[in-house]
């Protein structure tokens, strides 16, 4: 399956709404904004119990109050109003997630390091790991290309950090600590062969990852520096 | 980062002896607690929680969820008392949460930000009684609240053990150190792992300070305890319960392992 292939495979997931599940992003706080939404039809339900009373009474004084009329103007704003709320009450991570669903780009990602666990033979578990993403188009000529670059990275992790540029020492940091989920990091063109537009993002790795060209298939948004803004696809999304 | 405490060699092993391993060491921990900080990671030093009050918060904010949604479809009923008593209700279990859960959450948020990573030595410990209990361990712990300088290090470690000779059953003490170690015996008997610190008499060691925590087995080096050395995450300006715990290996940073072989355990029972 080709990489535009996998991208239509992701829409079509998201619209029937199974996407986020299998993309392994879940939420370990409360989701506020799904609760407020689900409030609205609590709202509606009193609305339609406001509008039976008021028929109920117009029948026997064939009118109805203002005020009965204004209540229920209110409590259809209050429902209409949650419903709405429900978009806005949301972390920056679950807006990002949510991007990422809808306007993330497929891409190839090179892997660069991951919890030892990820390599056992009967692992089943989602482990944290670094991969290295790039959103040039001349990825999709040259794969080998990043697959290497990845390998020079996690070699980078092993370097005197005091002997490095800045940038390059950020990123030999950020691979030799391990903490994550951290903020993704642009990879210099010096580093990426020629590369553009690459980024090492932690992510958490799918116990049997989707391959292409022996690379991970990764959804990405370009420009989103936020560990949500990046995911790698598991093989059964595309089963 | 803007310290450059991440600017290091690549640690693979630390010698007690070798005062830049032991330093690069040292700045490695402060850059990976900056980490942390930077980038809101509380759960790789035990979390932000507020702790046992966490639980009731949730169900306070849960009941309130549930009496709103229930005051929606009252409120298509009537506009009486009993809609707005419900959403009084619902507030109320708002502010009962803010009330209960505001506080702890930021202590432990304040903890989180303030506190620094310190060599301690394990100079006591026995296991708890419930065997659910049986990866942690009730523990004795010298800290040293200022820090150890490389220099220091061995001087700190010596001075531990001194302590640590002091609290064996057969030891003999010295009248002024006797209510002292009384009072850490008395700590492990009680199985007391609050994280609260008391000053150790200058007899031992000045400025140390003795933290009753709990070890946490899996989290050790290698998810062994085998080494009385360990690295105790505390704030140096409270000596309160919950103001000192020991936090994951990672934390210690790369090369810690080969540094805590040096000083290994010995099992008390």
């Amino acid at each position: 399956m080709n990489l535009a292939a996998i991208g239509g495979r992701l829409r079509d997931l998201e619209k029937e709404g199974r996407l986020e599940k299998l993309l392994g992003q879940r939420d370990d706080a409360m989701p506020w904004g799904d609760i407020v939404w689900m409030l609205q039809w609590p709202g509606w339900i009193g609305v339609g119990i406001q509008i039976w009373r008021m028929a109920n009474a117009a029948t026997v004084t064939k009118d109805v109050p203002p005020a009965e009329m204004a209540w229920c103007v209110i409590l259809a704003l209050v429902a209409a109003g949650l419903g709405l709320a429900g978009r806005f009450v949301r972390t920056k991570e679950q807006r990002v997630r949510q991007w990422l669903r809808r306007r993330g780009l497929v891409v190839p990602a090179a892997l660069v390091q991951a919890n030892d666990a990820f390599f056992d033979p009967g692992n089943d578990r989602w482990l944290p790991g670094s991969v290295l993403v790039s959103f040039d188009p001349a990825v999709v000529d040259r794969p080998e290309t990043l697959a290497r670059v990845g390998k020079s990275l996690f070699a980078m992790r092993r370097a005197d950090r005091r002997t490095l540029r800045p940038e390059h020492a950020a990123i030999a940091w950020t691979l030799y600590h391990e903490m994550g989920p951290t903020p993704s990091i642009a990879v210099p063109p010096e580093l990426t062969e020629g590369l553009r537009d690459c980024l090492l993002v932690s992510a958490m790795l799918p116990p049997k990852p989707a391959l292409w060209q022996s690379l991970f298939v990764c959804l990405a948004l370009p420009g989103e520096s936020s560990p949500a803004g990046a995911a790698v696809v598991a093989a059964d999304v595309l089963a | 980062m803007a310290t450059g405490d991440h600017l290091g060699p690549a640690l693979t092993h630390v010698e007690p002896d070798d005062a830049d391993a032991l330093r690069a060491l040292f700045a490695e921990q402060r850059a990976r607690l900056d980490v942390v900080r930077e980038h809101r990671l509380f759960e790789w030093v035990g979390g932000a929680s507020p702790g046992r009050v966490a639980l009731t918060g949730l169900t306070l904010q849960l009941a309130c969820v549930g009496l709103v949604a229930v005051g929606l479809i009252v409120a298509g009923i009537t506009r009486g008392p009993w809609l707005w008593g419900i959403f009084a209700v619902a507030a109320a279990c708002l502010a009962v949460r803010a009330a209960l859960v505001g506080p702890p959450t930021q202590k432990a948020l304040h903890f989180c930000e303030r506190a620094v990573l310190v060599p301690g030595v394990v100079v006591a410990d026995v296991p708890f009684a419930d065997p659910s209990l049986s990866h942690l361990r009730c523990a004795a712990v010298m800290v040293a609240p200022g820090g150890v300088g490389p220099a220091a290090f061995a001087a700190f470690v010596a001075a531990a053990d001194r302590l640590r000779s002091l609290l064996a059953e057969d030891a003999v003490v010295v009248e002024h150190l006797q209510a002292f170690v009384g009072s850490v015996r008395r700590g492990l008997a009680a199985r007391v792992d609050d994280g609260h610190r008391i000053a150790v008499p200058v007899a031992i060691g000045d400025g140390f300070e003795l933290a009753h925590l709990a070890v946490p087995i899996p989290l050790l080096p290698r998810g062994e305890f085998s080494s009385r050395l360990v690295f105790v995450l505390l704030d140096p300006a409270e000596r309160d319960a919950g103001q000192a715990r020991i936090v994951q290996s990672t934390l210690w940073g790369n090369g810690v392992e080969q540094l805590c072989e040096r000083f290994p355990r010995e099992e008390a029972e």
